[in-house]
């Protein structure tokens, strides 16, 4: 259980399309979005990456960013509604960063929620989260 | 299981481009794969996040009426034309046809052509980041892109045929920053179909091969068939607000360039002429050179287990042991030692040199082989 919860904090949420999560930022009052382990075990190592300007309104579903991995090139889907008010600027001069160290200094955007108390319901405690990712996605965890 | 098959012949880049992203993004209304084979006429694509001007001779193509666009799938740049054949396999996000999970999607996605190839007498097979290879020479670049609603295209440029004076003319090939090596450097790491079973070898049957590959893999039928409406629609659409948009092809989003280190090593096995291209921390490619005499196979698997890795000196160190290791008998008198130092030379001159103006072609990456 220890290694699950190394590999998908229980300290936030997880959009169960996008793979991505969600955390309250006390601090601000606004919302972090960061990738996740079990993206970086399926895309491999982030190198490219691009995500919209602050200021930038958002629905969730739809994209905020793309990048290139090692494996894949794609979207970065915002899994909640708003607006971009920043954008992680260490990240984005290095990828690699969302990689290593993907639930503190690797998160990806902050973004000040419109629906929030809906569109939590959408997503998932990392327990449930772990339970829908594919079975080789979830050997990783213990590897 | 039945799917859709979609032929296009000689495809301007625009609408090429725009009518597989239009089936990607509108994928989730389906449940059926679709697989589409085209030819373009001839043109420059460039991978998602390159620098254009780095990457194509503006001049030369404008000189030519060669237009230059963008593809949605990462990777380096490539000539498309009527001896490429351009696949796109198209898979609906909730497709139970191939799995989710990136590592082995595009190893399965390539399993068609793989199949295909063979129909010919050609062994190829999955290498590296997204390579198709024959004997160690590359016959195909392939490249994988999940648009926002979850659907997936997998990309592959399979060499039928290929002009590699008009890919040195149009490109800016890491041949280029290499004098001494030409043409022939080029050709010997590149394999195409006709090279390896005949001149009569013509689009159309390779078009039958592959159809009849991704039917036997995938255990499905394919029925020629017509992008519907609404994909019409779609693709009308991209190819205005995308594809035909100069911010769209010459974007320049990345914070960072592509760097190139060049680093040459004595050793008693002869020199070590090492480039390196490097996007921050990635290392996307090395280019192996000198008088040294190692087989094609050694040298190309080393190159091919150094693409995107992480520049970590110890990380290289234990990535060259393993590839030298299982090729040791193919080396002659160069230790995994000499080529770790030479990488990792060559990595240290890009903080030197800053050369920031770094081609990375998809087909024209690796270096010379002795």
């Amino acid at each position: 259980m220890s290694e699950i919860l190394s590999w998908l904090p229980a300290d936030r949420l997880y959009d169960e399309s996008s793979y991505l999560w969600v955390k309250d930022d006390l601090e601000s009052g606004n919302l972090l979005v960061g990738i996740g382990r079990p993206t970086i075990e399926s895309l491999g190592e982030l190198s490219y990456l691009t995500i919209s300007s602050p200021g930038t309104v958002v629905n969730r579903g739809e994209s905020v960013g793309s990048m290139e991995a090692a494996k894949m090139t794609g979207e970065i889907v915002s899994p909640i509604s708003g607006t971009i008010v920043s954008r992680n600027e260490h990240v984005l001069e290095d990828p690699r960063t969302a990689s290593e160290d993907p639930y503190r200094n690797g998160w990806l955007f902050s973004i000040a929620p419109v629906s929030w108390g809906e569109e939590k319901s959408h997503l998932l405690d990392s327990a449930s989260f772990f339970d829908l990712l594919p079975e080789d996605l979830r050997d990783c965890a213990s590897v | 299981m039945k799917a859709r098959l979609l032929i296009d012949n000689s495809v301007d880049d625009q609408f090429g481009l725009s009518v597989d992203d239009a089936l990607t993004r509108s994928s989730s209304d389906s449940a059926s794969v679709t697989l589409r084979l085209y030819t373009y006429q001839s043109c420059v694509l460039v991978g998602r996040f390159q620098h254009i001007h780095d990457e194509v001779n503006i001049d030369r193509c404008a000189e030519l009426d060669v237009p230059v666009n963008r593809r949605p799938t990462g990777g380096g740049s490539i000539i498309m034309g009527p001896d490429q054949l351009g696949i796109a396999l198209v898979i609906p996000p909730d497709s139970k046809l191939v799995g989710r999970n990136s590592t082995s999607l595009m190893k399965s996605c390539a399993k068609g052509i793989v199949r295909a190839l063979r129909a010919f007498d050609v062994e190829a097979e999955f290498r590296g980041k997204n390579d198709m290879v024959v004997s160690g020479r590359k016959i195909a670049g392939l490249g994988l892109y999940q648009a926002q609603g979850g659907g997936i295209l997998f990309h592959a440029s399979l060499l039928l045929d290929l002009d590699f004076d008009f890919m040195l003319t149009v490109l800016k090939t890491a041949f280029e920053s290499a004098p001494d090596r030409g043409l022939s450097a080029v050709s010997k790491r590149i394999a195409t179909l006709r090279s390896e079973v005949g001149l009569d070898l013509s689009i159309s049957d390779l078009m039958n091969a592959v159809k009849l590959g991704y039917e036997k893999e995938y255990s499905i039928h394919l029925h020629r068939g017509h992008l519907n409406p609404k994909e019409q629609s779609l693709a009308n659409q991209l190819n205005v607000s995308q594809y035909c948009s100069k911010q769209w092809v010459y974007q320049t989003e990345s914070r960072f360039r592509d760097r190139l280190g060049h680093y040459k090593l004595r050793t008693d096995g002869g020199t070590l002429d090492v480039r390196a291209i490097v996007a921050k921390r990635t290392l996307k490619s090395v280019f192996l050179n000198g008088d040294f005499i190692a087989s094609e196979n050694a040298i190309s698997d080393l190159e091919n287990s150094l693409r995107w890795h992480i520049t970590d000196a110890d990380a290289l160190s234990r990535t060259i042991e393993r590839s030298h290791l299982k090729n040791r008998q193919f080396w002659d008198r160069i230790s995994a030692t000499d080529i770790t130092d030479a990488v990792l030379g060559a990595i240290g001159q890009t903080e030197v040199d800053s050369v920031d103006f770094v081609p990375n072609s998809c087909f024209a990456r690796s270096g010379a082989i002795q």
